[in-house]
């Protein structure tokens, strides 16, 4: 890695960007996420939730909501059942 | 966590040539996958693509020496790209640096009281939502290095971001974008056509020495950043400075805990099979298009098809 790095200079930074968007289209989870569409509802609002505080306000808020909210979701399907 | 650190273990149940073959030639491979990602993860999150490649080195040392599994692959990591960029807007580059070491000293202290395994409860939709909340940010920050934007101080929340973009979008650099666009696309053919090639380095390669040769007009990492560092960074040290990326770094802790866990296929419900017939993830594959639930599929349903456990998003 040391021995290619001088030649790294030469790299434009819109390659690079290429690279990490291809990274960035991995990590969005669209198998999983038709897979709740179809399937399960109740996990498909606990994914809009976290997404969207993701989006807005941050990382740690998200996961905190996601988490309480599917706790709500499992106390609400266990009382159903 | 087992606290015996893995260099032990492997040493323990013999070390030979057969053994450092095979590992030799695993590194190599993540190494040439690393090599592209570890510049431009750096560039994504603010810091300067020499300071990724020396942490990609020397992460990839500790991980694989103190890990505590057999067949961890440690690589650069996009998912942190939102949190450090955020950090090091707010606090600087030895602000990231001190809360990366007291997430450390978080870590740790997880492991020593076994809390772990809690991270096993947070639900699969949360961390499909969070990722997909991280991917979708990312995309967001490479819009102006792929249109070859020039933003002086790009806003990072998203809702002042994409208008800032949308205002700046007119004076998009074509050679830049045309060479962006001509990379994801032999990116993504290449991936169908040769899946098991180290494609990201291939391309990186070839539209670097495209646009070298025909001296196009494009900004390099050469003409943004001059100079590499020739001395590794050190932590600034104050009390005030702990309690201020104290958030940051629990931040760390979390996202760190959580990836880990999925990295190691502890969570098997987040680990995508793949099918190594075809060569790609189970739900591509042209035999399970209409099948929803892969897992399922996998281990009950299609038992004679071999597959393999693969890695969740990146």
């Amino acid at each position: 890695m040391l021995l290619a790095a001088p030649f790294a200079a030469f790299i434009p930074l819109g390659v690079l960007a290429t690279v990490v968007v291809v990274v960035a289209w991995n990590t969005i989870a669209r198998v999983e996420i038709m897979h709740f569409l179809r399937i399960d509802r109740a996990a498909l609002a606990v994914v809009s939730v976290t997404l969207t505080l993701t989006l807005l306000r941050d990382l740690t808020e998200a996961i905190a909501a996601g988490v309480a909210l599917s706790l709500i979701l499992a106390a609400i399907r266990r009382r159903g059942s | 966590m087992t606290a015996t650190a893995q260099l032990l273990l492997s040493l323990r149940a013999g070390y030979g040539p057969a053994v450092f073959r095979a590992d030799a030639v695993a590194g190599l491979t993540v190494a040439i996958v690393a090599l592209p990602l570890s510049m431009a993860i750096a560039i994504a999150s603010g810091a300067i693509p020499a300071q990724g490649l020396i942490t990609a080195i020397i992460g990839s040392f500790v991980i694989s020496a103190l890990g505590g599994s057999w067949f961890q692959i440690g690589r650069p990591a996009g998912a942190f790209i939102v949190l450090v960029s955020a950090t090091v807007a707010a606090h600087g580059m030895d602000g990231l640096i001190l809360a990366t070491l007291l997430s450390g000293v978080m870590l740790t202290a997880l492991g020593a009281l076994r809390l772990g395994g809690l991270i096993r409860h947070i639900p699969h939709a949360v961390t499909v939502g969070f990722t997909t909340g991280i991917g979708l940010i990312i995309l967001a920050s490479e819009i102006a290095p792929l249109l070859g934007l020039q933003i002086t101080r790009e806003p990072g929340p998203l809702s002042q971001k994409l208008p800032a973009l949308w205002n700046a979008v007119g004076a998009a650099s074509w050679p830049t974008t045309t060479l962006s666009a001509a990379t994801v696309a032999s990116i993504l053919t290449l991936r169908r056509l040769v899946p098991r090639w180290p494609v990201l380095l291939i391309a990186v390669v070839g539209a670097t020495v495209l646009a070298t040769l025909t001296g196009m007009d494009t900004a390099t990492i050469g003409s943004r950043f001059g100079g590499s560092p020739d001395c590794l960074p050190w932590p600034a040290f104050s009390m005030a400075k702990v309690l201020e990326v104290l958030p940051a770094a629990i931040s760390f802790t979390l996202l760190g805990t959580i990836f880990a866990a999925v990295s190691r296929g502890s969570r098997p419900d987040a680990v995508r099979p793949a099918c190594t017939q075809h060569r790609t993830d189970h739900t591509r594959c042209r035999q399970h298009r209409r099948r929803p639930v892969w897992r399922v599929l996998c281990d009950e349903h299609h038992r004679p098809h071999r597959y393999q456990r693969a890695r969740m998003g990146p």
